[in-house]
């Protein structure tokens, strides 16, 4: 076997991903509320970061890229960034594209677009 | 040979260790950087796989501990990371890392390769 296959390891990914987001899920909310919440910003951007890491590693590369996106926003904003009702938005619906498109690998092998979410995060002001 | 893999992401942690065991390899891990120092207090593998960015205590903080025990046996430390900043990458290799891999767009043949640089094979 092709020790650079990463079929096998699908399922293992899919897991893994899902139990990231069941962590952000509950802090995003959090965040929308109030987007200064430490603990919220840290799970957010934990699961960002390591979702992003498992995505590339599986030639997820969009998906990679989108959760590489939102890891940055979140993190600027931990740093002082302004988070506009737009950004929180935004964020929140990036996580939602993340989802999807761990639903359709699973389903259908291949990543959702998310293209137009991604966009949206780099169009935020820095 | 026995390899400890320090990981806090149990996806790379899982990923990795299968590959390492297919290989030949016995694979021990650790979440973080103080369960890391806790199986180096039982037994020394022969390997380490380190993660720079972990919680609790994180890569540069184990090799901090590490270093400050210098008669200890020795073994080659990689770290094993998705930073790229080559002032990351030189910090590790002054604190005690041998080498660096970027465990996100590594090609599994090279970790190997670089395994079995540091360490001579022993009957795999």
């Amino acid at each position: 076997m092709d020790p650079n296959d990463l079929s096998s390891y699908k399922t293992l990914f899919i897991k893994t991903a899902r139990e990231f987001l069941e962590l952000v899920e509950p802090q995003l909310e959090a965040f929308a509320q109030n987007s200064s919440d430490k603990n919220a910003q840290e799970t957010i951007i934990r699961g960002a970061h390591s979702i992003k890491g498992q995505a590339r590693l599986m030639g997820y590369q969009n998906t990679g890229e989108l959760a590489e996106r939102l890891e940055h926003t979140v993190r600027a904003i931990s740093e002082g960034a302004v988070a506009s009702p737009e950004i929180i938005t935004s964020v929140t619906q990036g996580f939602a594209a993340l989802k999807t498109s761990i639903n359709t690998i699973e389903k259908e092998d291949k990543e959702a677009d998310v293209t137009t979410q991604i966009k949206k995060l780099e169009e935020q002001p820095k | 040979m026995k390899i400890l893999m320090v990981d806090d992401d149990p996806f790379f942690r899982k990923f990795y260790a299968s590959k390492l065991t297919a290989e030949g390899y016995e694979v021990e891990t650790a979440a973080n950087g103080k369960e890391a120092l806790e199986h180096l207090a039982k037994s020394k593998p022969d390997a380490m796989l380190l993660d720079l960015i972990m919680p609790e205590m994180d890569g540069f903080e184990v090799l901090t501990a590490l270093s400050k025990n210098p008669g200890e046996k020795k073994f080659p430390i990689i770290v094993f990371s998705t930073l790229s900043q080559p002032q990351d990458i030189e910090r590790a290799k002054q604190m005690g890392a041998l080498d660096f891999v970027n465990k996100v767009s590594l090609n599994f043949t090279i970790l190997v390769q670089k395994i079995r640089q540091y360490v001579p094979q022993q009957n795999l």
